[in-house]
């Protein structure tokens, strides 16, 4: 496998790379033929983030605003937060396919919050922290939104605390979509949150084990790229250097396993 | 410009945190302490600065 050290531009440069793979990923973002990791876990977020009808809610670096869709029958407003004009497009057509009329898209960089300090009872963000180069900022963004009492729900991939594993991890995410930098370890968000001054109430795993070729073609992964992950996943099947996506060959191809991570947290 | 109301009583500049105003002729949300107007393009709010139209020049 190449060094999984890949270069890192400076953020400038990073943030018209993930507008460029956003952009071109909006169409099949959804697409439950190529995606339907994405919407096996909003039932899980949902739960956890226990939406009530008063809630005013913020979803950061929401994408389409499939959470903030998916809380929208339950709360009182979302507001959906997203750096690519390509997909707030995509999630503003789907919220009103839905007839959901409680759901506003803002175009806005999830780090610098649209909304004063101290006034959101819930605020979340799926799949985001291992996009953004600051996640930590993302994260303070979050506890600073959030009224005293309000809730923060984070889910993300959630990397191997073994850093050979998460490096090769991260390497395989990064060939496949290059907006990709770096998924917290499993824990990690938890401690930031807490350091940022928030009282973590629960965090969770859950596996997903996944075909690969879908994944790469809701991604729209160059062909290069794309060898290279199969590359990877074939060398780990055929007993070479373990991917720490436990490869598994099957009657129709290759499948892997990611681990995802929920946090659950309040301002005190 | 068709802007949810809901959206409009919380939306700041992410600059200052001030308040908006609304400017319906031009479709912009503008911030009086910043100096800046922001777009609104296709009903969605363009809140970044580096998007935003000084109204100091």
């Amino acid at each position: 496998m190449t060094d999984p050290d890949l270069p890192r531009e400076a953020d400038g440069d990073h943030a018209a790379r993930l507008r460029a793979s956003f952009t071109a990923q909006a169409a099949t973002f959804e697409e439950p033929t190529l995606n339907a990791a994405f919407t096996a876990g909003l039932g899980w977020l949902v739960e956890a983030a226990a939406p009530r009808a008063i809630d005013r809610c913020l979803d950061l670096a929401a994408g389409t605003g499939l959470v903030g869709r998916a809380l929208a029958p339950h709360v009182a407003h979302v507001t959906c937060v997203d750096a690519t004009p390509a997909m707030l497009a995509q999630g503003r057509a789907a919220a009103e396919s839905e007839s959901l009329t409680n759901v506003a898209f803002v175009l806005g960089d999830a780090t610098a919050p649209v909304v004063p300090p101290g006034t959101i009872d819930l605020v979340v963000t799926r799949f985001s922290l291992h996009h953004v180069p600051d996640p930590e900022g993302l994260l303070r963004a979050m506890v600073a939104a959030c009224r005293p009492g309000g809730r923060i729900v984070v889910h993300d991939l959630a990397s191997s605390p073994d850093p050979e594993l998460a490096a090769c991890q991260d390497a395989i995410e990064t060939w496949r979509d290059d907006s990709h930098l770096r998924a917290p370890v499993v824990g990690e968000v938890a401690d930031l949150l807490r350091r940022l001054g928030a009282q973590v109430d629960r965090t969770d795993q859950r596996t997903y084990t996944r075909p690969l070729e879908p994944w790469l073609a809701q991604s729209v992964t160059a062909p290069d790229r794309a060898e290279q992950v199969r590359a990877a996943f074939a060398d780990e099947l055929a007993g070479g250097r373990p991917t720490g996506f436990r490869a598994e060959q099957r009657e129709d191809g290759v499948w892997f396993t990611q681990t995802w991570e929920l946090t659950v947290a309040h301002r005190p | 410009m068709n802007l949810d109301p809901a959206l409009l009583d919380i939306l700041v500049c992410p600059q200052c945190r001030a308040t908006l105003a609304v400017d319906v002729d031009r479709d912009e949300l503008v911030c009086n302490m910043c100096r800046l107007a922001y777009p609104v393009r296709d009903d969605i709010p363009v809140m970044l600065v580096g998007e935003a139209r000084s109204l100091t020049d």
